[in-house]
């Protein structure tokens, strides 16, 4: 089914890339290979994390191999256009531009081929080229946007309850005596914004009003009173989902490991599901979020 | 705030996501094969059909680099069979979406699977099924009869017939608040369509949220008798293991 | 975030009728009698917050009653409850109390009343579809539509903006459709 051809050019240029990755990946050959399912495959991936985090009413986790690889391979893009754009138009051998990209990935774009005659069609196809690379490229950063700015609106919304929630984390690693993890929830920056976002705030509070209230009264996460101040969000809100697993899926395993108590505790996991779904393949629902978290995080479930 | 919108896709980003489906089109020129970070595309060689992305099909369409071929159930025979079924067979529910193909797990970078959904299951080429709506058809086929009016068949009966069959869905979805309930025992909208849902989302969670309030002091007696009632049963069940065990012995 | 949430908070302020089991002093100004004591059997309207607390609480004695007992406020008694019954579209809500949904909820978890919840979830549903309706085929700024939607409650009047923003925000995205071209 790949028909793409191996060019030598195009082995020499995997070969001189520098290596961005970090080690964690199984089949050390592939990596940033660029080969055409994954590039597709990571595309879907993406899409359905930003519609899944548009559609949630609670932060998902990180995704954060999958930011890697997207982010990496937006800037090769980012590169590949202004080398594009900056040789002009005419395409044409004698533009070389030191780097490896442009002999292995121009193969593609009649660039470095140097049979290609320059002229108006070459002209033409080079600025088509040019503004489907572009309108791609811009498709792809509107997704990355949306997904990290709704992440961000969350995070604000229920900051408190986010920032106990990573603190009580890490503190949990540190008590087992290990090396805290690579936070699974949030991304470094995230983590870093939600400090700063509560400790400002705070800030702001006290010295605005709250260090005029009684001792007793200054604190921003009492639960004394009845109402507790830090709530998390609705896990109980209202979410349509779509079931795409073959056979029926049910989330009687999620109900039951919460009554047991084993494992689908109230801290990391969120909240327990309560009530017994069952769902073919195809199958469009109104449910509640709690009761098929587990099952959209699995990829069991798609949120529309 | 960094973004207050609601939970829940706007019309704006549901015909972006539908922008990602893929539709047939018959180039009028050569293009070679381009790596987009959407995945690698076919070169285009006249007047071989092609599939490609629908933004990027529109994009070539404007140009006059290629025409598009509207899929099956864009004709105005097809919409009238489907007007029948959401008229006449499905009275309560929406007309069935084209089934699910077979092919449709995938593997991605570090070979973990995952299943393949909207919009990247093919439903709008010109292979697709012709008396299914699939779950972009409005906003596909507004954005197919606004840059592609030339390439479908009698586009004016054809919009008519869109519009037809909308109202008729929009009724259904208004009946469907009667059958709504907050008992999170959920509601199913199967056949629903992208912008449908966009578009009633908002009504249909508000209703929901707002049974579930009222209700919430029954549901949580409810809950607490069924949790007892669970851990009796396991219980018994021990006991009668217990017995067994006696007896073989 | 029902502790910042400003409609939970009015909602908590609606007034409910609080019997005294026992005489309490001190607390007379709660009836315009500063300074006095408040006789045992007195029934005075208070905030539900205040109502609340009082009724979890009990006098000095070992087994002393609690403080007060509370009963239904007046947009929920039998009255309302019965014309809700009879046709839930033609009761003006929002004179009866501008949260009557939440004032509802509220109640539903201090008293244990079958008829009184399935009522409210039937006039729920019931004045939902209305408003659904109304959204979709609006009847004019005259006549019945007008009287009926001035009589929304609170969380109503979200979901007919809900019910009327939706189409709205669609029919923007297909008119602007066309102007890209």
């Amino acid at each position: 089914m790949d028909n793409r051809d191996i060019d030598i050019s195009d082995i020499l240029a995997e070969v001189s890339r520098p290596d961005h990755h970090s080690g964690t990946s199984q089949s050390h050959s592939n990596s940033y290979s660029y080969s055409d399912t994954d590039a597709y495959s990571d595309h879907q991936l993406l899409t359905r994390a930003w519609t899944s985090e548009r559609c949630a009413p609670e932060l998902l986790p990180y995704p954060h191999d999958l930011m890697e690889r997207i982010m990496a391979r937006v800037q090769t893009q980012i590169s590949r256009i202004e080398d594009i754009a900056s040789s002009g138009p005419e395409g044409g051998v004698g533009q070389s531009n030191g780097h490896g990209y442009g002999q292995g990935y121009g193969y593609g774009y009649g660039y470095s081929n140097p049979h290609k005659p320059p002229g108006p069609s070459g002209t033409q196809n080079a600025n088509l080229i040019l503004s489907i690379l572009q309108t791609d490229l811009s498709r792809t950063q509107f997704l990355v946007r949306s997904f990290l700015r709704q992440r961000l609106a969350k995070l604000t919304k229920h900051a408190g309850w986010y920032l106990a929630q990573l603190q009580r984390r890490q503190l949990q690693d540190s008590n087992v005596g290990v090396e805290p993890e690579t936070e699974r929830y949030l991304s470094p920056a995230e983590s870093q914004f939600l400090r700063a976002h509560q400790s400002l705030l705070s800030e702001l509070y006290g010295s605005s009003f709250l260090n005029a209230f009684p001792p007793t009264l200054r604190r921003l996460d009492d639960s004394t009173g009845g109402v507790p101040m830090v709530e998390p969000p609705d896990a109980g809100a209202a979410v349509v989902v779509r079931c795409l697993v073959d056979g029926v899926w049910s989330n009687e395993g999620d109900v039951e490991r919460s009554e047991s108590g084993g494992g689908g505790g109230n801290d990391e996991n969120g909240e327990p599901a309560t009530v017994e779904l069952r769902m073919r393949r195809g199958e469009v629902w109104v449910v509640r979020w709690r009761d098929v978290r587990r099952g959209v995080e699995r990829g069991e479930l798609g949120l529309l | 705030m960094a973004f207050s919108n609601p939970p829940g896709l706007l019309p704006t980003e549901v015909a972006f996501l539908c922008e990602m489906e893929q539709v047939t089109i018959v180039p009028r020129q050569r293009l070679e094969r381009l790596d987009l970070l959407g995945g690698t595309t076919r070169p285009l060689i006249p007047p071989q059909r092609t599939n490609l992305p629908l933004w990027l099909a529109i994009l070539l369409k404007r140009q006059r680099r290629a025409n598009i071929v509207p899929p099956p159930w864009l004709y105005v025979e097809s919409l009238e069979e489907i007007l029948e079924l959401e008229t006449k067979h499905f009275q309560t529910s929406f007309s069935l979406p084209p089934a699910p193909s077979s092919v449709a797990r995938q593997t991605d970078f570090t070979g973990k699977s995952f299943y393949a959904s909207t919009p990247f299951v093919e439903s709008c080429t010109a292979s697709a099924v012709p008396n299914a709506l699939p779950y972009h058809w409005f906003e596909m086929s507004e954005m197919l009869l606004d840059a592609a009016s030339d390439d479908i068949s009698d586009p004016d009966r054809v919009r008519q017939l869109l519009r037809d069959v909308r109202e008729v869905r929009l009724a259904k979805m208004r009946k469907e608040v009667e059958l709504l309930s907050g008992d999170g025992e959920g509601t199913r909208l199967d056949g629903v369509g992208a912008m449908e849902l966009a578009e009633s989302r908002g009504f249909l969670t508000g209703v929901i949220d707002g049974l579930r309030k009222i209700d919430a002091s029954r549901e949580q007696a409810r809950r607490d008798r069924e949790d007892e009632e669970r851990e009796n049963r396991r219980y018994n069940d021990e006991d009668d293991d217990d017995e067994e065990d006696n007896e073989m012995t | 975030m029902s502790y910042y949430d400003v409609d939970a908070i009015l909602t908590d302020s609606q007034k409910l009728p609080c019997t005294f089991e026992l005489d309490v002093p001190g607390l007379g100004y709660l009836e315009g009698n500063v300074g006095g004591m408040v006789k045992a059997g007195t029934k005075i309207d208070l905030p539900m917050w205040l109502g609340i607390m009082l009724a979890v609480s009990t006098g000095n004695a070992p087994d002393s009653s609690q403080l007060v007992t509370l009963d239904f406020p007046t947009p929920l008694q039998q009255r309302v409850i019965n014309a809700l019954k009879a046709d839930p579209r033609t009761v003006d809500l929002r004179a009866q109390a501008p949260h009557f949904y939440a004032l509802g909820a509220r109640i539903m978890e201090l008293f244990d009343d079958t008829a009184v919840l399935d009522t409210l979830i039937n006039t729920f549903k019931m004045r939902a579809a209305e408003i659904a309706d109304q959204a979709h085929n609006p009847r004019g700024a005259l006549g019945d539509g007008a009287e009926f939607l001035r009589g929304l409650d609170e969380t109503e009047r979200q979901l007919f903006k809900a019910a009327h923003e939706g189409p709205k925000a669609v029919r923007a995205w297909t008119q602007d459709l066309k102007k890209i071209t």
